[in-house]
């Protein structure tokens, strides 16, 4: 199976704070990968670290074969934890945003997926709500036809109306060209969609494994393992 | 890419910019139109209200140097910043982007204020509109405005570096790095001033000696002969057409050198040595 993303040996250090210890992950292309761990186990950092948002680390990273860089942005569309569409942008302006940088991007689809939401495209961002604005974010993120989708807490700050919706759009959208690279600590909701899961815990690795051997192995769900593993930790 | 990065970058921060101009246009109108009553105003009040005016125009020029310090931080350290490092664009093109987009507002800011005393002098002095321009633009006014010119290109290109500096892997806690970009700033300053100085003086006293001026000369061929160099200046005369030019070309040049400097230092920071946190 061709390898979308591949991590060797991953280190990152913030201060004398060890954040992420010698980390090695492979994803394969169509396949939906959830980084799951509680806050702090070193999720963001692993992703920032694909996205090229942090310089000194050790251990390498390809992304479709290529370092994080201006090429493998052209090949990741990336939902961060954070509102990252200017708040001042108007939804129109967003979307002619993301059609002038990305030659993948879908303008049609992304109109489309906002009045499926009544999102009324000549509002400012700043003038959603909390669960409207990671509707846009999501729907722009997946109107691309990217290689490599890495959404990073895509349900943490939304209501279980909203949860429903994004997962749905996430899997509705899913290139099965590509891949997804999805972190959160909320997995009862994301599990049914998950094939591969990886469990971290303080910067290292303690499981990686398809999701229905999990299930089969350990007899319980993957909802009922992460509480089990994590119990002392969350 | 460059050209659709201005066009957002310039989006951005259009809406402040014009505003603040307008207010400057505002203030200029309205010290013109009440030059008279408060020529015939008695007291200390005069004195406050020009005060009032005058620190507008000064706040409006403080402001949009914070703006554009605003703008690149914005851009690039707040959470746009997880946008504007994700897009398929290399970090020199958005370095450059920037630089083009405050250098032009600078640019903006600097012609406001031109028009702004061109509404003073046409209200208040009742000159004719045709008549301000030629009196405002001597040689001595066009080269004032190239020296500061040369100064924002090295201003805003610290301020750049500064910033980038600050959120670099070199520092740990982010205030310890916004403190020590503070400093480096005015360091760099005061820095770049010194030896700008001395470097001038010593230049001036090197070649103080072999400047020889005449004047009465009309031809452009017979002109560059009298090109000289006068306390660290290059210096041009044709005397009997009133020209006079005098550009600080060692000044200018270390500004735009510590310009470079800056800009390559930035470039370097943006592509290796910054973490978003």
């Amino acid at each position: 199976m061709e390898k979308i993303l591949e991590i060797n040996g991953l280190h990152k250090n913030y201060g004398k704070t060890h954040a992420v210890k010698g980390i090695s992950l492979d994803v394969e292309k169509g396949k939906i990968v959830g980084l799951l761990g509680p806050n702090g186990s070193g999720k963001t950092t692993i992703i920032k670290t694909i996205m090229g948002l942090l310089s000194d680390y050790d251990g390498n990273v390809a992304i479709a074969g290529t370092t994080p860089g201006v090429a493998a942005n052209e090949n990741i569309s990336y939902l961060p934890d954070v509102s990252h569409i200017p708040n001042w942008f108007k939804v129109n302006q967003a979307i002619s945003f993301f059609a002038d940088f990305y030659k993948d991007f879908d303008a049609k689809r992304a109109e489309n997926m906002l009045d499926s939401m009544n999102i009324p495209r000549d509002k400012k961002i700043k003038a959603l709500s909390r669960g409207m604005q990671e509707k846009v974010q999501l729907s722009l993120v997946m109107s691309r036809r990217a290689k490599l989708y890495i959404l990073d807490e895509p349900i943490g700050a939304v209501d279980p109306a909203s949860r429903e919706f994004i997962i749905s759009t996430i899997l509705k959208n899913f290139n099965e060209e590509g891949a997804i690279l999805l972190s959160t600590h909320i997995i009862a909701d994301i599990e049914p969609i998950l094939d591969v899961a990886v469990f971290l815990k303080e910067g290292q690795i303690v499981l990686n494994d398809d999701v229905e051997k999990i299930r089969e192995e350990k007899g319980m769900s993957l909802d009922q393992l992460f509480r089990e593993v994590f119990k002392n930790v969350v | 890419m460059l050209c659709r990065l201005l066009k957002h970058d310039f989006t951005y921060s259009a809406k402040t910019f014009l505003a603040m101009g307008a207010i400057a246009i505002a203030i200029a109108f309205i010290m013109a139109i009440t030059s008279d009553a408060i020529n015939q105003m008695e007291g200390d009040f005069i004195y406050v209200l020009m005060m009032v005016l005058m620190l507008g125009i000064v706040g409006m020029a403080i402001a949009a140097i914070v703006q554009i310090f605003q703008f690149y931080h914005r851009s690039f350290f707040s959470h746009s910043g997880y946008l504007q490092f994700t897009l398929p664009v290399r970090r020199g093109t958005q370095l450059a982007s920037k630089l083009i987009v405050s250098m032009a507002w600078f640019l903006y800011a600097l012609t406001v204020a031109v028009v702004a005393i061109a509404i003073i002098i046409v209200i208040a002095d009742g000159v004719e509109f045709r008549d301000v321009f030629p009196t405002m633009f001597n040689t001595q006014t066009l080269v004032t405005l190239l020296d500061l010119f040369f100064l924002a290109i090295a201003a805003i290109a610290l301020m750049f570096f500064c910033i980038t500096l600050a959120h670099s892997v070199f520092f740990n806690k982010r205030i310890h790095g916004i403190i020590s970009g503070i400093i480096g700033f005015l360091y760099t300053g005061l820095a770049m001033w010194v030896v700008n100085l001395l470097q001038g003086r010593y230049l001036a006293r090197e070649t103080i000696e072999r400047i020889d001026i005449n004047g009465g000369i009309t031809a452009w061929d017979r002109y560059w002969p009298q090109v000289g160099l006068e306390y660290g200046r290059l210096v041009v005369y044709e005397n009997e057409f009133g020209w006079h030019i005098f550009i600080d070309i060692y000044t200018n040049a270390a500004m735009l050198g510590f310009a470079a400097l800056a800009i390559a230092a930035t470039w370097y920071l943006l592509k290796k040595r910054v973490s978003l946190r």
